[in-house]
């Protein structure tokens, strides 16, 4: 495995809970390139939060396991890695930023730490050289008067501020991968926007590769190079966005296309499309959206649908496309 | 922060004068003060000059103003039996229960704080499992019958420890080991909740995502934020505390207030009792009052306000 | 990477095993509360009756022990087992009793507080702290001294200490809830305050008091015995765990059992309530781990 950038082969991370194990991640696959932005998109409890989760190697535990898969990030295997290697990994080559600013900074620490830790901790970087450093990360993502902010604490921030500096922590040591966890959805929608070209002019002048995860795929073709979506723990369908978009082939990405845009609040449940997600603990052989789906027949709940190759990368999986075997 | 302070310092006040209320009237509830002061054989008019002569004429709530006047200044009444001011009475024993009271805390914060945090890291472990028995144990056993099994088996039988009415570290370790038993168990097992709690918080995950060694997670990062709900609790446990101190320096005849008071009590010397009750209440408001500015030291959020 | 199956069977049985009734716990409380009914049927001697002659026999299974009196006998040869059986009644009544009055109270005015806020919730607050910081146990023994020992003095003392925490976590709870918008809605359509506290509020924090209530009991249990212990309890000759401990005290090297097994039984009771307290506290409320 010599390709660049991130691939990802078959991962598989389980949730060991008390009414069982929950295939949260089932077997995922998909790559992205350097300075690519890969979209993932599901609806919440899709398993794409347990996905990146499982990327960092931070799933919860003891709960959380991966069992099975591989991630290649520049030819290394990172699941063959050591804890202490992982965390020389974690902030330095890959970065993540999580939903909500105000739960992910710690509420007793100054901003100006919070921000500097990777420094500190990938560069050695301590004192007068670190505090300017800082005050440069927090220029980069527009906070004025970053020599005061340093000094406060999270509270005494907006919530577009507080995760703009998480932005800033995230890429402190220039990662060549970031991994956003629907990183606007707490947002307010004037914010939300802002938000997301400030990560676009980033990625440009950073130049890093990025998984960008929503519940929101509208949002997806302005942002992302490839988009890739997700149900009840599994990928269903990828390619280049214009050919998702344009040809959607699983009835589950068509359904999401078809459901309005929402501005007004953060709706993650797809009213259009009747029913729920299936519970993760008691999944059959068969198709996880066939209980769903208006093209169902018995064989999709019978068997899983294969890979199927459309065109160039787009790959769907679902029984219209391939042969019953 | 200064109107914060001052609300906390009325707040205190408030709460002290409410005590000394209480205490005033148990005492004129223990019957008339009177019998207690004079001898046997005083006739009808001793009582009534005697009464004069204290106030207990006056209207009930004239007697609480002289009282409380006379508190502030200090002066607390005489003790009946040792026939000395109570004040520099209870004063005196301040001193050794005090220090009592600071080996069990140190005791508790030495033991409690770490394995709370590691009980909570290595949930469901044997160690997470041993240190929740030992706690779930050390909430349940009586303190005077621990105590007084300490003191059979290291001080009578095996005569490893001294106990009793001297100096020296060595009779500190029995008394703040039973005492510290029951607080140190509560607090041991608020921490490993309130650390749960934090390790499973997303400025947790974000910090582990950052790259930050797990010791640090753990020790800045989520203990930082857990000692936050084991502080407001502080209050609790200080009562807990002293309340358990009475017994505890009883059974091992520990020159404490606590001793002091249960000893008056049983000879009924009602202003001692009165002046360890205040006192003691005075004592734990106060530290009340500074473990809650710690606590706006250590929560930013509450600082700001 | 691969996790075998088995070893992801075994992450799932482990999962499960957390969070199951604690039977042995509930089974001695079970055993317990069938005793306080039923003990004065049950014993096997009198509680009360002295024997001279019987006087010190140690328990059966040491030299010089009689099987029909399994833990041997006290100073004045008194069966131990059926004092003890019989002292559970005091343990256990008294802390239950106190819980009814202590929580009733607390409950009423936690509500209030939260309710009504302004003064009358500062002037209860400040009662909560005077009551929180006070050496409660020290008017305890002034009250009973005073007056004459009795059960229901004991569980008034008790009372005075329990109140304030229920009437503290009640507050907070009711503070959280004024603000909710069903609340409101009552406020609106005109209710009167006691309504809504009695129909609104009431069921809603009815989790947190359960769960205050059971985890409680240990500790009442607990300062019942100091009291006792000190001899401003339950007052003789009615047996009582705490006293009993105390009467043994001066003879802990020639007859140990005296003090030992009292306290045995105290440890065991409150150690099964706190494992029960856990388990419905995990259940009900899994937030109210620090109380």
């Amino acid at each position: 495995m010599n390709s660049r950038g991130l691939v990802v082969r078959n991962l598989t991370a389980h949730l060991f809970t008390k009414r069982g194990c929950a295939r949260a991640v089932d077997g995922i696959s998909f790559a992205i390139p350097p300075r690519k932005t890969l979209g993932l998109v599901g609806e919440s409890g899709s398993g794409k939060s347990m996905a990146c989760m499982a990327l960092m190697r931070l799933l919860p535990k003891p709960a959380g396991q991966i069992v099975d898969g591989e991630v290649w990030l520049d030819g290394v295997d990172l699941l063959k890695l050591s804890e202490r290697e992982m965390q020389e990994i974690r902030g330095r080559r890959i970065a993540m930023i999580l939903q909500d600013p105000t739960s992910s900074l710690n509420p007793v620490l100054k901003i100006g730490y919070q921000v500097g830790e990777p420094v500190r901790q990938h560069e050695n970087v301590r004192g007068g050289p670190l505090r300017t450093r800082v005050v440069e990360l927090m220029r980069q993502v527009q906070i004025a008067a970053p020599e005061d902010r340093i000094n406060a604490y999270p509270h005494q921030l907006s919530g577009g501020m507080r995760q703009r500096v998480v932005g800033a922590a995230a890429l402190a040591c220039k990662p060549q991968l970031l991994i956003a966890d629907e990183p606007t959805t707490s947002l307010d929608v004037t914010v939300q926007m802002h938000y997301l070209s400030l990560l676009q002019e980033l990625q440009q002048q950073q130049q890093f590769g990025m998984l960008f995860i929503t519940h929101d795929i509208h949002l997806v073709p302005s942002i992302c190079d490839a988009v890739a979506v997700m149900y009840a723990g599994r990928i269903v369908e990828q390619g280049e966005v214009d050919a998702v978009f344009k040809r959607p082939a699983h009835p589950y990405t068509r359904a999401l296309l078809r459901a309005a845009p929402r501005l007004d609040e953060a709706m993650e449940s797809l009213e259009s499309i009747p029913g729920e997600l299936p519970s993760l603990t008691e999944l059959g052989p068969g198709c996880r959206f066939a209980a769903r789906c208006s093209k169902a027949s018995q064989v999709c709940s019978d068997a899983y649908p294969p890979d199927t190759g459309l065109e160039h990368d787009h790959r769907v999986n679902c029984w219209l496309y391939g042969q019953p075997a | 922060m200064f109107s914060y302070v001052a609300r906390r310092l009325f707040q205190l006040c408030i709460t002290l004068m409410l005590v000394s209320i209480v205490v005033f009237l148990l005492g004129r509830l223990s019957g008339d003060p009177l019998s207690l002061i004079l001898p046997p054989e005083a006739t009808e008019q001793d009582f009534a000059a005697a009464r004069e002569q204290l106030g207990l004429d006056q209207p009930l709530w004239k007697q609480y103003s002289i009282f409380a006047a006379r508190a502030l200044r200090g002066d607390l009444g005489d003790s009946i039996t040792a026939r000395r001011p109570v004040f520099p009475l209870v004063m005196e024993r301040l001193p050794s229960s005090l220090a009592l009271a600071g080996a069990t805390i140190l005791l508790t914060l030495l033991f409690a704080v770490p394995l709370g945090v590691i009980s909570a890291v290595r949930k469901g472990s044997y160690i997470d499992f041993g240190a929740r028995l030992v706690a779930l144990l050390g909430q349940s056993v009586p303190s005077f019958w621990l105590g007084l099994i300490l003191l059979q088996f290291f001080a009578v039988q095996w005569r490893l420890l001294p106990f009793g009415d001297s100096n020296g570290i060595g009779y500190y370790v029995l008394p703040s080991i039973t005492l510290a038993a029951f607080i140190a168990a509560g607090i041991m097992r608020l921490v490993r909740s309130s650390m749960l709690d934090a390790m499973d918080s997303d400025y947790v995950k974000f910090a582990r995502s950052k790259g930050v060694p797990e010791w640090k997670v753990i020790w800045l990062h989520a203990l930082r934020n857990a000692l936050l709900p084991v502080m407001t609790l502080a209050g609790l446990y200080l009562g807990i505390l002293v309340t358990g101190a009475v017994v505890i320096e009883e059974v091992f005849i520990w020159p404490g207030m606590g001793r002091l008071a249960y000893q008056s009590v049983v000879t009924r010397d009602y202003p001692v009792v009165q002046g360890v009750v205040l006192v003691t209440a005075a004592v734990v408001l106060a530290a009340n009052f500074i473990v809650d500015l710690l606590y706006g030291y250590a929560d930013p959020r509450i600082r700001a306000q | 990477m691969k996790i075998a199956i088995d070893e992801q069977n075994r992450l799932v049985a482990s999962a499960r095993r957390s969070g199951r009734l604690p039977v042995i716990p509930v089974a001695i409380l079970v055993l317990l509360l069938i005793d306080v009914i039923f003990a004065g049927v049950i014993a096997p001697h009198s509680p009360y009756a002295t024997d001279l002659s019987k006087r010190l026999i140690p328990p059966a299974w040491l030299p010089g022990g009689d099987v029909s009196y399994l833990l041997g006998t006290d100073l004045v040869g008194r069966d131990l087992l059926s004092r003890l059986m019989t002292g559970a009644r005091a343990s256990l009544g008294v802390a239950l009793a106190t819980i009814f009055v202590g929580g009733t109270v607390g409950i009423v005015l936690g509500m209030v507080a939260g309710y009504a806020g302004g003064r009358t919730d500062s002037v209860i607050m400040r009662l909560v702290d005077g009551s929180l910081s006070i050496p409660v146990i020290l008017l305890a023994l002034v009250l009973v001294s005073v007056r004459e020992p009795s059960a229901w003095n004991v569980i008034l003392v008790l009372s005075l200490v329990i109140w304030a925490r229920f009437a503290r976590l009640v507050r907070g709870e009711v503070l959280s809830l004024r603000e909710r918008a069903f609340v409101a809605l009552a406020q609106v359509a005109g209710s009167s305050s006691a309504r809504i506290i009695a129909r609104h509020i009431f069921p809603n924090i009815l989790n947190t008091v359960i769960v205050v209530g059971t985890l409680q009991v240990g500790w009442v249990v607990l300062l019942e015995a100091s009291l006792s212990f000190l001899g401003v309890g339950v007052p003789p000759p009615i047996p009582a765990w705490g006293s009993m401990v105390a009467d043994g005290r001066a003879h802990m090297l020639s007859a140990w059992w005296l003090s030992l097994f009292p306290g045995i039984a105290i440890l065991l009771l409150v150690l099964s309530l706190n494992f029960l307290g856990d388990w419905i506290r995990d259940r009900l409320d899994p937030r109210l781990r620090q109380v």
